[in-house]
């Protein structure tokens, strides 16, 4: 039974997280996002950060990573696979992916490393997917798409680079801890 | 706010800069529209040091990685912007573009050519 209010808050913290990841952990295709969450709930070098928001996304975007490691090694395997009718090939390509997806715990895991980690290791490895099975032939011409009757002034196609997460994608919390906050 | 991740919206035709650019290219010989612009990695991580094209997901036309599983690329053609049977049916209210998965109500659209401009 905690004695010290730090402690009983540390304690509060670390369930309200560990509740969280296993919510997401449920949800997770593979083990490595339950890895990175235990690695969030043992750290006790920032045992009470400003905002848990900031755990809750960093939690999400190791989600998304390891949803995309799934996805290419998926992809990768069928794309060996398929044109040699070889077990061997698809075997192997699985084995790099694991080796990918065990690499990008690791760096993510590590203390005040997880935004450049969970950002830089899924971009190269759908980079490797794709530059090895799609051939993109370029075209002559460039275009810019106006829509008839478009929005007044402003028909012209455009695609955004901003944005934010559709609220369906986040897990409720469960009702004990709505009430604690860092 | 509940925005799309990289969905296409109308936008101001003064500018034809690189985020409004598209270049009717092939993909492994079938037709796609490759799209110009660059990606940041914090918004679309797929997306960034790989080829995207305009593509189906299921539900929107957006941009999404050259060849990727489950996406259908959209071809212009004949004013329209398809993706097999579905097609792109106008804006929603907030300059969204939005599609019509029987293909019964297509927006039309024209394309001007403009110089590519870098990513």
């Amino acid at each position: 039974m905690p004695t010290d209010f730090n402690e009983l808050r540390l304690i509060l913290r670390n369930s309200y997280i560990s509740c969280f990841c296993s919510r997401l952990f449920l949800q997770a295709p593979v083990g490595t996002f339950a890895l990175y969450c235990f690695n969030l709930v043992f750290d006790y070098h920032n045992p009470f950060p400003t905002c848990l928001q900031s755990s809750v996304k960093n939690c999400f975007e190791m989600w998304s990573f390891t949803f995309l490691v799934v996805v290419a090694c998926a992809l990768t395997a069928e794309v060996f696979a398929i044109p040699k009718g070889s077990h061997h090939n698809a075997a192997g390509a699985t084995g790099a992916c694991a080796v990918a997806a065990g690499a990008g715990t690791v760096a993510a895991s590590s203390s005040g490393a997880t935004a450049v980690a969970s950002t830089t290791s899924p971009v190269s490895l759908a980079t490797s997917v794709a530059a090895a099975s799609e051939a993109v032939t370029r075209g002559s011409t460039t275009e810019v798409l106006f829509e008839i009757h478009g929005v007044q002034n402003n028909e012209c196609l455009t695609f955004r680079n901003n944005g934010t997460y559709p609220i369906s994608f986040l897990p409720s919390f469960p009702t004990p801890y709505h009430t604690f906050s860092c | 706010m509940l925005t799309k991740l990289g969905e296409i919206v109308d936008a101001a035709c003064v500018d034809t800069s690189a985020d409004r650019q598209i270049t009717p290219s092939t993909l492994n010989g079938a037709s796609v529209l490759l799209v110009q612009r660059s990606f940041d990695a914090s918004f679309r991580p797929d997306l960034v040091g790989v080829d995207a094209i305009v593509g189906f997901n299921g539900t929107d036309f957006k941009a999404e990685p050259a060849g990727a599983a489950g996406i259908i690329p959209v071809t212009f053609s004949g004013g329209e912007l398809k993706a097999g049977t579905v097609c792109a049916s106008g804006h929603d209210g907030a300059a969204q573009l939005t599609v019509d998965l029987m293909g019964k109500t297509c927006a039309q659209y024209t394309s001007t050519v403009v110089t590519a401009t870098a990513p």
